[in-house]
């Protein structure tokens, strides 16, 4: 009962507050007024009575004070008088509140942003059973970014193997396959092991494994949805099960659907997963090639160094066979799942968590160089309130809510940066990135972002004290001049790096823009491409050669198509062919490591892309008809192969098994190795009306130029292929965006850097205004005296900007050389620009130089302001 | 400036849960019967009777009413809880050992 009491009480007088202050009055002036009436009653005078009750009584607002301090809510009445204050106060100097909340949102924002991409990275645990019990086994060749596995010798080691519980295997790379059913549709096949699934410890969502029967070469097909596809085509139906499908015209029967979080070990996207069927014993003995990826769970115990040390003999043996020059390239690596997965990605991970770590200390250091300045301009107010009797904690508590209250605020304004950042990463993410795509701001990191946060807050709110005390202490002695040097160094150190930053991501934005606004050969503008593939088992080398001229005529007849072509490859990319595997006719052939560009196109192909004819002629409609072989080449090949003859009618034999070709005319240079390689000699064949010409050609790109927007001529289009055969999947795209792809990457790290560079320069803006209005504020004093002995108010801000700009001036310097010397290692991410680009640093400098004075300018301009009657008086 | 003359906190309490135990009287009184009782030797500093009014009531040792007094005028009376019955046994027992313990002391040397 007596809790229930208690309860009660601290109830009212939390909530009822006023109620029970109200209560206490009364009670307390009912106690004074009975004394008073005793007093008269005595013989005294009415005012004497009152002063005698009132001095038997105390002092009865202390005494009330007491009182309710003895209900146990003191605490909260002070803390929201200390938030009240605190806000007041922040609000009354909006320029300081601003610029602390920015410094710290902008620590606490990028550190958020770049850690939830890391931490997937580093710390994201795999989709598999005892993840960490995974490795990838496989012979590493330096052309080659993984390592990979030969079928001969992927059975022989695990037959042999004693490390392992389990092996299993992959194909080395995904296939594209189409679903060829109604509404059809392009999708990426892998074939796997019969063991894979239980190597990995993944079950089915629902369904069954592949079993041995399934493995058997011509066996009926199996196949295993992913989640994505389950949901997205067959709406999550579980019937699908043991339903057939259609793949590349074969009929394959739906045994699984693969969980959501389901991930290829080698990290690839798959939407379908297929028995890999073989002959083990062709494989074994050699008469079957087979390259795969190889992975395997480690036996408890067996460390990655103590399995790979035991596989090494097998690898030795097995290597023993392949000729001398293979032995010395290739070497045996084992790695965790994990280090495959993250690949190069790691280093770079652990690089950002660092620097982060350094961009947060610089973010608080500037805050607490803020609110430095800012406490000495408040020393007065300090003095003032502890004269009127405010206990040092009373202070301290104040100023630490001031610290608090900036840092929560800053934290939200953070968090809402980081995940704008977060999605502008995801954005801007080139396809190789696809662990981006998965990061999200995630609750642990929220936590963590708090706790630094307040930190922050905790560290501004002491350091003011701290300082005063030094300050008040040290005025004189020596060694107060040691924080301000520190203050100056980090200040010089902020602007140096960023000058740093800045001038890479200038160049990198340099780059960029040459890249973007490069002519690349072709015209881009108003055209479309439409790539198909063709699967052998439903159409012959005839069928196939038939279907794409078909294909070709009917999009030529939707109104508003100007050309239409087709080809293998497109520009900017090409396929590649040693130079040394050509020869002229009537010349003994040439050794060169030259790699060239083949590429096979219909008649049309020159026109619509807007590739000019230099000499001679391009195909005709006639020469598709003709059996003779003819070609056009470009002016590299033509200056390559014939640097003073005359190309025209020559014969090419562009490969030993080849027939001889005649070239018929020289086609104008146009990009054929990326957006940001050097164009390579091309030569291009006819694809006409002789089926020779089309044998192993099974997917191609249609290219179509029309002057309707895409969005109108999609539909005609898609409707004039199903109308030839509806179960071909096409993907569309414009050729613009096709091309703006390319350089999702350089965009990227444009982005990044850029990102990087202007949150730097940021900071070292904020940190040089903190030490000059530091600076500034510590001498009004002087500022008066100077002014008032006659000093103008020019020479005033000339005083002050110039002890900023000594910093800036170093700062600069250091940065801008270390820049300088450091340019050449972006050489290889740049594209025509020298690292050492004068325009680029001369922007650098400038632009470092304006915001720097500005930066300065503004405590400068306070400074200039200052009356000297006002600072003369101030101490 | 806080504590009453010479008087430990412990000592008002103990003072205050004596004073009500009869019955229940307003903090004025309170104040008056202990200066009576103690033949003014106790001058307690009369507005320092209420933070430990207050303490006391938080702790549930006494409990309070608003009642009418004699002259009509509305006033708290202070009253006794069981728990505060108790307390005052345990201080009162406290208080006399206490103190014949320091006559012992004090008259023996």
């Amino acid at each position: 009962m007596v809790w229930t009491q208690q309860f009660w009480l601290k109830l009212q007088s939390l909530f009822r507050r006023n109620r029970s202050a109200q209560r206490l009055d009364d009670e307390i002036q009912f106690h004074l007024d009975q004394q008073i009436a005793e007093n008269l009653a005595a013989g005294m005078s009415p005012e004497e009575a009152r002063h005698a009750a009132m001095r038997t009584f105390g002092n009865p607002t202390f005494l009330k004070e007491q009182t309710r301090d003895t209900w146990g809510w003191l605490w909260l009445e002070q803390m929201s008088q200390d938030i009240r204050y605190a806000t007041r106060t922040l609000r009354k100097s909006p320029g300081f509140t601003l610029v602390a909340i920015l410094t710290l949102a902008l620590g606490i924002g990028v550190t958020t942003a770049v850690l939830s991409i890391i931490d997937p990275v580093l710390f994201r645990p795999l989709p598999y059973a005892n993840a960490n019990r995974l490795v990838s086994v496989g012979i590493k060749h330096a052309a080659e970014p993984f390592e990979f596995m030969l079928g001969n010798f992927y059975y022989d080691w695990s037959d042999h193997q004693t490390s392992f519980t389990e092996m299993t295997a992959q194909s080395a790379l995904p296939r594209p396959c189409d679903l060829t059913e109604r509404d059809p549709m392009r999708l990426t096949c892998s074939y796997v092991h019969q063991n894979f699934l239980p190597t990995l410890g993944i079950r089915p969502v629902t369904g069954r494994n592949f079993t041995a029967d399934d493995m058997l070469p011509h066996a009926p097909l199996t196949v295993m949805l992913s989640y994505q596809l389950w949901k997205t085509r067959y709406n999550e139906r579980r019937s699908i099960v043991n339903d057939l499908i259609e793949i590349d015209g074969v009929k394959a029967q739906v045994i699984a659907v693969l969980p959501q979080d389901f991930e290829m070990p080698s990290a690839q996207p798959t939407d379908l997963l297929l028995p890999k069927q073989v002959d083990v014993s062709a494989v074994r003995a050699g008469s079957v090639w087979e390259t795969m990826r190889a992975f395997a769970r480690l036996k408890s115990g067996v460390t990655v160094a103590q399995a790979r040390a035991s596989l090494e003999p097998l690898f030795k043996q097995s290597i023993s066979f392949a000729p001398a020059q293979m032995r010395s390239d290739v070497h045996l690596v084992m790695r965790s799942l994990r280090d495959r997965q993250m690949h190069d990605v790691i280093p770079v991970a652990w690089i950002m968590f660092g620097t982060v770590l350094v961009v947060l200390l610089v973010c608080c250091a500037n805050a607490g160089s803020l609110f430095l300045a800012r406490a000495a301009a408040r020393e007065q107010e300090f003095a003032i309130r502890t004269a009127l009797g405010a206990g040092k904690t009373r202070i301290l508590r104040q100023t630490l809510t001031e610290g608090l209250l900036l840092s929560l605020v800053s934290a939200m304004v953070g968090y809402i940066l980081a995940e704008a950042l977060l999605r502008t990463f995801i954005a801007l993410a080139p396809d190789g990135m696809s662990f981006l795509q998965k990061a999200t701001l995630d609750f642990r990191i929220l936590l963590a972002t708090l706790v630094v946060s307040f930190a922050c807050g905790i560290a501004c709110g002491l350091l003011p004290l701290l300082e005063l005390r030094s300050v008040a202490i040290a005025a004189r002695s020596a060694r107060s001049r040691i924080r301000p040097n520190l203050r100056r160094i980090l200040v010089v150190t902020q602007i140096a790096s960023s000058a740093v930053l800045l001038s890479g991501a200038v160049l990198l934005l340099r780059s960029l823009g040459n890249i973007e606004r490069q002519d690349i050969g072709i015209n881009s503008a108003h055209v479309l491409t439409v790539s198909a593939s063709l699967s052998p088992r439903r159409y012959n080398t005839t069928q196939r050669m038939d279907f794409f001229l078909h294909v070709v005529t009917a999009l030529r007849g939707i109104p508003g198509v100007t050309s239409v072509a087709m080809a293998d490859s497109l520009p900017p990319n090409g396929s590649r062919q040693w130079y040394s595997s050509m020869a002229i006719a009537g010349k003994p052939p040439v050794a060169s490591e030259d790699v060239i560009s083949e590429r096979a196109v219909t008649p049309d192909y020159f026109n619509t892309l807007g590739i000019r004819i230099v000499r001679g002629r391009g195909f005709s409609d006639a020469d598709g008809r003709s059996t003779e072989h003819l070609m056009v080449i470009n002016q590299e090949l033509a200056a390559l192969m014939f640097p003073d003859q005359d190309p025209l009618g020559q014969q090419i034999r562009p490969d030993k098994d080849a027939p001889f070709y005649r070239v018929i005319g020289i086609a104008a240079d146009a990009r054929n190795d990326g957006l940001t390689g050097r164009t390579l000699p091309e030569y291009d064949t006819l694809l006409g009306a002789m089926p020779d010409e089309w044998s192993n050609r099974y997917s191609g790109t249609l290219i179509v130029r029309s002057v309707l927007s895409a969005t109108t001529a999609a539909p005609w289009i898609r409707q004039r292929i199903e109308e030839i055969d509806p179960l071909i999947p096409t993907e569309m795209q414009t050729m613009d965006s096709e091309i703006r792809t390319l350089a999702a990457r350089p965009r990227f790290e444009t982005a990044l850097l850029g990102f990087f560079a202007a949150a730097g320069l940021l900071m070292a803006s904020i940190g040089l205004y903190g030490v000059t209005a530091y600076a500034a504020t510590r001498r009004t004093n002087e500022i008066g005296i100077r002014i008032a002995l006659g000093a103008t108010r020019a020479d005033v801000l000339r005083l002050i900007m110039l002890e900023g700009l000594r910093l800036v001036l170093l700062g600069g310097v250091i940065g801008l050389v270390t820049a300088l010397s450091t340019a050449h290692l972006l050489r290889s991410l740049l594209f025509e620009v020298g690292p050492y680009d004068s325009m680029s640093f001369a922007c650098v400098a400038v632009l470092l130089a304006l915001i720097a004075i500005a930066a300065i300018f503004v405590p400068a301009m306070r400074a200039m302001r200052i009356d000297p009657m006002v600072a003369l008086r101030y101490e | 400036m806080g504590k009453p003359n010479d008087l430990v906190q412990g000592t008002l309490d103990l003072l205050i849960l004596k004073t009500i135990a009869l019955e229940p009287k307003h903090g004025w009184a309170i104040a008056k019967r202990i200066q009576q009782i103690s033949r003014e030797v106790l001058q307690v500093q009369q507005g320092s009777l209420y933070p430990a009014l207050h303490r006391l009531e938080q702790k549930a040792w006494i409990k309070a009413k608003w009642k009418e007094t004699e002259t009509g005028r509305q006033a708290k009376f202070y009253s006794l809880t069981a728990a505060g019955r108790a307390q005052l046994e345990k201080e009162a027992a406290n208080w006399s050992r206490l103190s014949a313990a320091i006559n012992l002391v004090v008259e023996t040397t």
